[in-house]
């Protein structure tokens, strides 16, 4: 018996309108990702890398086609249920960070634990064990303007897995860091990944982070290549 | 190559649209401020002109009501001149002096010339004068006859007052003659026949001033002589005939029609008539007096203006200093918006005086068109205190309105410039909070408002000027208030930290942090400074208002008081209802002060309706002032009354003495219900031990019931008239015993007390006593000193003391160094009492500000009766609670002059010196709430743009778009509630120690009473709510768009690096 993809799309499609002209950013997408399978995403800028990010994790809808995450369909959730999906099962690592900026890098990390209302003994347990695990043990108290990119990364990571993620979605998360820093954040995404049996879902354009993952799709002007 | 203009016009127009929320708002910010200070501008010029005109126009009034803007000028002759001053010279030159002085006003001038003293026919030396009065008809009732005309050849036709008519046995048609000179009991030199064909009855009026027996009638020792008159000729009759005068009184009545302008040199004219007239009449006249209140009553009205003028000035500033902060809050807005832009052009090239310069022609122009905007809103402003005009001359603008629009506009602009300086231009951002407090501006502000409030409390406003301390006071500390409560903000802040590191959930937290750490308190100081401007400016009118009325009260003591009355404690009753008290007040000696003390004796404390000093009640207070002993007065029947003296030498004298024949003449102290005392005198009667029945008539009969009078005192005139020569009695005393019996009377029976001369005739009393309808007295006096001078006893129904409990006025117990339990020396008139202190006030009711005394009317007429003095000391009434038109009842009833309470408090309160302060107020506290509304709206405005991110990254992460709604919504709340209770707090903390300083008297001086706060309840929560609920809600169309705009667009905004 084949394992229930954690990621399945079908045929989705997700056009703009801007004034009088409309932009079809994805064409017939479709692809599947199993559980525990880190998935490359590459394309250049304005191939739709994000578009199909934000359908897959619930923030954005597909004018046409399916998004099924674990079984679900997200086109049949309301939008109380999308933002379940997005507080239970999936998790988001932007390329810019995603950090709120008043907020310390422990206290960034706990807000997932906050949207579930986690008892605050152990929302700083699993704080502290996670910023351990990325290295930032001793940078819980520092706010996001007193980190490098690639410790504010790191914490975005934190972040995206202190809620017990089953499907991770980063953005480019190494678009802002260097190289040898990118190289570090890809591999603890790949770490934790194998780690924690999540899915992960990474767009980049960069091949040497692709070598990390278990399998790249391509997308050119909306549409997947080489699926 | 097409032109690029019409394309970058595009696009400046889609960039004010995109920013016209803000632009509109700022533009409004400066449309107020500039309409403010324009009302303001106007308020304090052409207001003022207004003002004077209308508080002119109250003047009106004529001599027969006293009216404030009468002038008099009082001519006496030289008698021992050469050439006589004679009517036909001197009435003609007064008149036309007068005319003269009232320049632009029309006016009366009234003429009262009085022949000198003329000898009246007859045996007897009799004396009495020619009056030629035009406003006799005004000035008194005709009783039987006709007024006088001028008389053709013959007798002179001639009107008497009744008092006149009744000791000359003259009636109509009765004639006599008046001659200059007296030879053998007929007349010679210049002598006037007349013929009386009226007789009146003098009003109740000041007129009579200028008549020199001030309209009596008959004065027995009228320089020494028994002088009858006025016998009042037609009008122009001294002047037909030419005859001497020896004194011209006059009165220029002028209508002064609402116009102050010509006020000052009216005044400067009437002040240099005496002079002319003087000069005029040469040596003929001795003196000329001229007296005029219109001088006083314009310094008066100025002093008054200046103290609302730098109230009103206060306020505006107040408001300036809002629109200011208001200013900088929506500047700091607008200048995030462009953030971007900015950060554009500079990355462009542009230098920062480029910056600079773009955002002052911006601001200026934006300040010209609010200016533009705002002068017909400054007109229609000025014109609700008043439907009059506003512009001053021609089609131009009044100068102070165009510089109160453009500085009212400009300062603003200013503000928001400096706001918005690009960094390195300007140093600091001051609208950051906390930021205040770190450079130490507050403790500055603060320290000039600790001086402030210093000065105010011993500060003495100089009359007629604006007073800048008055001015500046408020808005320094109020500023230096708020500045230093923001200083808890970093308190509120880190607590707000904490309750969010140890909640569990995310919405209150974030919230908490944003308001922490993420700029949320910014726009506080503005709503705190609004929100403090609003609870002040409502509770000091309403405090204000209270002290006005309250210090109306102080000054009239009651709710009516009539003066210039001859009716009875019963009449006064009946036409006003309420409670009546006859009052007694005098000037005083008191102690070494020489003068400027007064003495005040009230009956009822209830008809005192004043402000009680704290703590306690007038009627406490005058229950500590009233005798202890009730005393057994006798009450009498219905009059009149039947009195049997009788009494004589205790024992019978030795043998071989001349036998004395010593009379006594009763004198009834006679006190009515309401405490109000008066005499009635019987004739002599022989004391020789055999009763003498005379008959005394009561006052007000037949009309009041029996029991209505009490015998308080009797007052037994002793005359030795034996014409025999006593020497051999010696000086030693004899006793003797009087017994006086009132048919009909009763009396507790009871022991009473007695006061006698301690001159030669040493009377002395022994025993007194009351039983039934007799009064039993021995006494002792010294026959021989009898006949050298006659003497009084007077029995008491109280025991005997000079002393009178007294409560002094604070200030003056302060200037004596007298405390509760001190005796001082008290001479009423040349009456010497003996004042004891038992309290102090902070001020005897309608003696306010003054060095007064306060004393209890029984306790006061008793000392008086004890030392001898039998005078009755009403001098007016007082009626506490009178019913509904009672003030206008007893004007009908001619029954005195009326002051009512209630139109001294609207003159002090609503007078025309006063309008613009409660507009003003008014006006500062609506533009408090739109400020804070205004300011609240931006800031929700600025922090939906700084969030929207945020929110969005909260949205991505799970957070549902009710809990995004909240946590900005939380945060515009706590913002908004922060604010409102802290200005809240601010403005009762500034009420607390301004309102006492700041509410002075019309004049400026202290307040008297002192002002209590008055805390309003429905206007402070209207004021609050507003503010309240108005920043609440226009929180609402942010907290909905950025929540509708915390999408997937907004996560990518905020990801670009």
């Amino acid at each position: 018996m084949t394992a229930r993809p954690m990621v399945e799309l079908r045929s989705v499609r997700r056009t703009y309108s801007t004034g009088h002209a409309a932009v079809t950013a994805l064409h017939e997408v479709s692809f599947t990702a199993a559980p525990g399978e880190f998935v490359a995403l590459a394309g250049r800028s304005g191939s739709g890398k994000t578009t199909l990010l934000n359908i897959v994790g619930g923030l954005d809808r597909p004018d046409a086609g399916e998004v099924v995450i674990d079984g679900t369909d997200l086109a049949t959730l309301d939008e109380p249920e999308l933002d379940a999906v997005r507080r239970d099962a999936v998790a988001f690592v932007f390329q810019g960070f995603g950090l709120v900026p008043e907020l310390s890098a422990a206290e960034n990390v706990g807000l997932p634990l906050r949207l579930r209302k986690v008892a605050p003994s152990v929302r700083d347990q699993r704080v502290s064990t996670l910023l351990e695990l990325v290295g930032l043990g001793e940078h819980g108290a520092h706010l996001p303007d007193e980190l490098s990119g690639g410790q504010m990364q790191r914490v975005a990571i934190a972040r995206a897995l202190a809620g017990s993620p089953r499907l991770l979605i980063a953005d480019e998360p190494t678009g802002q860091l260097d190289t040898e820093t990118g190289l570090a954040v890809m591999a603890l995404i790949r770490g934790v990944v194998e780690a924690e049996g999540m899915t992960a879902l990474v767009s980049t354009h960069d091949p040497v982070m692709m070598a990390l993952a278990d399998r790249v799709l391509r997308i050119e002007d909306g549409r997947l290549v080489d699926a | 190559m097409p032109d690029p203009a019409p394309r970058l016009r595009h696009r400046g127009l889609r960039r004010a649209l995109a920013q016209s929320g803000v632009l509109v708002a700022l533009l409004a910010v400066f449309t107020v401020s500039s309409a403010t200070a324009g009302t303001g501008a106007l308020l304090m010029t052409a207001g003022n002109d207004r003002a004077l005109s209308a508080a002119v126009a109250q003047l009106d009034g004529t001599e027969k009501s006293n009216g404030a803007d009468i002038t008099s000028l009082l001519v006496t002759a030289d008698m021992n001149a050469e050439h006589p001053l004679t009517a036909d010279v001197a009435m003609p030159v007064v008149q036309h002096a007068l005319t003269d002085a009232a320049g632009p006003y029309a006016a009366q001038v009234s003429l009262w010339a009085t022949t000198p003293m003329l000898y009246l026919e007859g045996k007897d030396v009799r004396t009495g004068y020619l009056l030629d009065a035009d406003t006799l008809p005004d000035n008194a009732t005709l009783q039987q006859g006709s007024w006088p005309t001028v008389g053709a050849a013959g007798k002179l036709p001639v009107a008497i007052p009744a008092a006149t008519a009744q000791a000359l046995g003259l009636q109509l048609g009765s004639q006599i003659s008046l001659a200059e000179h007296r030879r053998d009991g007929r007349g010679a030199g210049r002598t006037y026949e007349v013929v009386v064909v009226g007789i009146f009855a003098p009003a109740d009026t000041p007129a009579w001033r200028r008549d020199r027996l001030l309209g009596r009638g008959y004065q027995p020792d009228y320089l020494l002589m028994p002088t009858y008159g006025p016998f009042v000729v037609g009008t122009g009759t001294l002047a037909a005939l030419a005859a001497p005068v020896e004194r011209v009184a006059a009165v220029l009545d002028p209508d002064l029609k609402a116009n102050a302008v010509d006020l000052p040199p009216l005044v400067q004219r009437t002040g240099a008539v005496g002079e002319s007239v003087k000069d005029t009449l040469g040596p003929a006249a001795q003196s000329v007096w001229g007296t005029s209140r219109l001088g006083t009553e314009l310094s008066r009205m100025r002093a008054e203006l200046a103290v609302t003028d730098a109230l009103v000035l206060a306020v505006f500033v107040l408001v300036l200093t809002l629109a200011a902060a208001t200013a900088a809050l929506v500047a700091r807005v607008l200048a995030d918006r462009r953030a971007g832009e900015r950060a554009l052009l500079r990355d462009r090239g542009a230098s920062r005086p480029q910056l600079v310069r773009g955002a002052a022609v911006e601001a200026l122009a934006l300040g010209a068109t609010a200016a533009a905007v705002a002068a017909p809103i400054a007109v229609a402003g000025y014109r609700m205190t008043a439907p009059q005009p506003v512009v001053t001359s021609g089609s131009a603008l009044n100068p102070a309105l165009v510089l109160g629009l453009l500085a009212g506009s400009l300062l603003p602009a200013l503000v928001a410039v400096l706001t918005v300086l690009p960094e390195g231009v300007r140093r600091r951002r001051w609208a950051e909070p906390g930021e205040l407090a770190r450079s130490g501006v507050d403790l500055l502000l603060a320290a000039l408002a600790v001086v402030a409030y210093v000065q105010l409390r011993t500060h003495v406003v100089t009359p007629g000027e604006v007073d800048p301390l008055l001015v500046a006071a408020p808005a320094v500390s109020v500023l230096a208030l708020v500045a230093l409560i923001t200083r808890l903000l970093p308190l509120l802040t880190r607590l707000a930290d904490l309750a969010a590191r140890r909640g569990r959930g995310l919405v209150l937290p974030l919230a908490g942090w944003h308001l922490a750490r993420g700029g949320g308190l910014r726009g506080v100081f503005l709503l705190v400074l609004a929100g403090a401007v609003g609870t002040f400016g409502v509770t000091f009118l309403g405090s204000w208002e209270a002290s006005h009325q309250d210090q109306a009260a102080a000054e009239v003591g009651a709710d009516l008081v009539v003066t210039d009355t001859q009716a009875s404690g019963g009449t006064i009753t009946g036409l006003t209802g309420g409670t009546v008290s006859p009052v007694a007040d005098n000037a005083v000696v008191l102690g070494s002060r020489p003068s400027g003390v007064t003495m005040l004796a009230v009956k009822a404390a209830g008809a005192i309706t004043s402000r009680p000093p704290t703590g306690t009640t007038w009627p406490q207070v005058m229950s500590e002032l009233s005798p202890r002993e009730v005393g057994s007065p006798l009450i009498v029947p219905r009059g009149p009354l039947k009195v049997t003296v009788s009494g004589g030498l205790a024992h019978a004298p030795r043998e071989g003495l001349p036998l004395p024949e010593i009379t006594v003449t009763p004198t009834l102290v006679l006190a009515d219900e309401l405490g109000a005392t008066t005499t009635r005198t019987g004739s002599a009667v022989l004391l020789d031990h055999a009763p003498h029945t005379i008959g005394i008539p009561l006052p007000g009969e037949p009309g009041l019931p029996a029991g209505t009078w009490r015998v308080v005192a009797i007052d037994l005139h002793l005359v030795e008239r034996s014409g025999v020569d006593l020497f051999e009695w010696g000086m030693e005393s004899s006793g003797f015993t009087a017994t006086v019996t009132i048919d009909g009377a009763t009396s507790p029976s009871g022991a009473w007390g007695g006061a006698g001369d301690t001159g030669v005739a040493a009377v002395r009393p022994q025993e007194a006593r009351v039983a039934g309808d007799t009064v039993e007295a021995s006494f002792s006096c010294s026959v021989l000193g009898l006949s050298w001078h006659d003497a009084h006893l007077t029995l008491l129904s109280f025991p005997a003391s000079a002393q009178v409990p007294v409560a002094l006025s604070e200030n003056l117990a302060h200037e004596l160094g007298l405390t509760v339990g001190d005796r001082i020396g008290v001479a009423w008139d040349t009456a010497p009492l003996e004042a004891v202190v038992v309290r102090t006030v902070p001020y005897v009711p309608s003696h306010p500000r003054e060095a007064a005394v306060l004393a209890e009317l029984t306790s006061l007429q008793r000392a008086m009766l004890s030392v001898g003095r039998l005078d009755s000391l009403t001098a007016r009434w007082w009626v506490g609670s009178p019913t509904q038109g009672a003030a206008e009842a007893v004007r009908a009833a001619g029954a005195g002059t009326v002051v009512d309470e209630a139109d001294t408090a609207t003159r002090y309160r609503d007078g025309p010196l006063r309008t613009p302060l409660r507009f003003a107020w008014l006006l500062a506290i609506l533009a408090a709430v739109g400020f804070a509304v205004t300011g609240s709206a931006a800031h929700a405005a600025a922090q939906a743009r700084r969030q929207g991110t945020t929110l969005a990254r909260v949205r991505a992460i799970g957070a549902s778009r009710r809990e995004a709604l909240v946590i900005h919504a939380v945060q515009h709340a706590a913002v908004t509630v922060l604010s409102v209770v802290m200005g809240t707090a601010s403005g009762v903390l500034l009420a607390a120690l301004l309102v006492p300083v700041l509410v002075v008297s019309p004049t400026g001086a202290c307040a008297v009473p002192a002002p209590s706060i008055v805390w309003s309840a429905g206007p402070l929560s209207l004021v609050i709510a507003t503010i309240l609920v108005g920043g609440l809600v226009v929180g609402v169309p942010a907290a909905l768009s950025v929540v509708r705009r915390s999408t997937v667009a907004a996560l990518r905004a905020g990801e670009a690096p």
